[in-house]
């Protein structure tokens, strides 16, 4: 049996997803972005965070434009794009770790935990559809 | 719209550009080498701060609701610029601070041109022995044998772009004088310059970090770049 990640339409055909429904958990998402960056720039001390920052935004847009705009063909490459995703935010996690303090810390890692887990449901339910 | 965001940034007190479109108005804001370029519209609010390459250091997009949105996403980007600008320009002093300056090509035969390339690798030398000498940071006070072989080999380094100054200059003047006299060029004496500097390089170790000794050891390193500079004759 063909794995799901694996999976590709055929003639590459879009992942079918209504752009609705990504704009959906698009905003669930925003207000974890704001809060994480509102959060960062409170307690900013090292511009390489902000770099690693950059880096979930990067992850998370490409994303979010490749469901609105139809460019993701396969599964296989929305799995590789969220997995960027969670190493990216990992990554900020520990960067953060001992460089800011007490409650600003859970708040961003509080924010990042969600930033993922909606981008988690966001791909689970375009495989939901695609499997069909 | 365009007045909605005329006004927050007014309030803001930034000196900003914004475009008469009243539907999506277009803002800039720029704070030393960062400019903030936001899009706002009734149900999205979209911003990138960039560099001078154009390279981005952050963005968002996101919707919108209501009028407080867009003025506490608007603040809220002010902000991240107020406060990454100064950030920025420190990190980019760094880079240029870690990088050497290259070495320029030299023909063969142009003794000229390979005594401004050991210019360039003195300058490198005596970076890196700045650079070394802060290794001593490192240490704890105790730290007195460890402290001691940094500082020498701090001093090794200054001693070598002492060596290569006055190599330099021996040259120069050998360059510069009438072909037909033939003498021998002396040699400025290296150890009295050499002493003066492990002096000046220990006094300095024990002094960093002392409270109340920053001025002295300021002056120490002034006077240390100095002497190397312009070596002692």
């Amino acid at each position: 049996m063909m794995s799901i990640y694996s999976y590709s339409t055929y003639n590459n055909e879009p992942l079918k997803i209504n752009p609705k429904l990504v704009e959906y958990y698009k905003d669930e998402c925003d207000p974890y972005l704001v809060n994480l960056k509102r959060e960062l720039t409170r307690s900013l001390v090292d511009y390489k965070l902000f770099q690693d920052l950059q880096e979930i935004n990067n992850s998370y847009y490409k994303i979010i434009s490749g469901l609105i705009d139809n460019t993701y063909t396969s599964l296989t490459e929305l799995f590789n794009d969220s997995k960027t995703l969670t190493n990216n935010t990992n990554k900020f996690q520990k960067s953060c770790y001992g460089k800011i303090d007490g409650d600003i810390f859970d708040s961003i890692y509080h924010n990042c935990e969600n930033i993922l887990l909606t981008i988690n449901k966001l791909t689970q339910t375009v495989k939901t559809v695609n499997l069909k | 719209m365009n007045k909605l965001v005329t006004k927050i940034l007014k309030e803001s007190g930034v000196d900003a550009k914004i475009t008469r479109d009243n539907k999506r108005p277009k803002f800039r804001v720029k704070n030393g080498q960062l400019t903030l370029e936001g899009i706002v519209s009734a149900s999205k609010y979209t911003m990138k701060i960039t560099d001078t390459k154009g390279d981005v250091i952050d963005e968002l997009s996101v919707s919108v609701k209501d009028g407080n949105d867009i003025v506490n996403r608007i603040n809220e980007s002010i902000l991240t610029l107020n406060k990454l600008s100064p950030i920025y320009d420190n990190q980019i002093k760094l880079k240029e601070d870690e990088e050497f300056e290259e070495i320029p090509d030299v023909e063969p035969g142009d003794i000229k041109g390979a005594l401004n390339a050991i210019t360039v690798v003195r300058d490198n030398i005596m970076d890196l022995a700045d650079n070394t000498d802060q290794i001593l940071d490192y240490y704890d006070d105790e730290d007195v044998e460890d402290k001691q072989e940094i500082t020498g080999f701090v001093a090794a380094l200054y001693d070598l772009a002492i060596d290569m100054d006055e190599y330099k200059e021996d040259k120069i003047e050998e360059l510069n004088a009438p072909k037909e006299e033939s003498f021998k060029v002396k040699k400025s004496s290296k150890s009295a310059s050499r002493i003066a500097l492990e002096h000046i390089t220990i006094a300095q170790a024990s002094l960093k970090g002392q409270p109340g000794c920053e001025s002295l050891y300021n002056a120490l390193k002034d006077i240390k770049s100095e002497l190397t500079v312009r070596g002692i004759k």
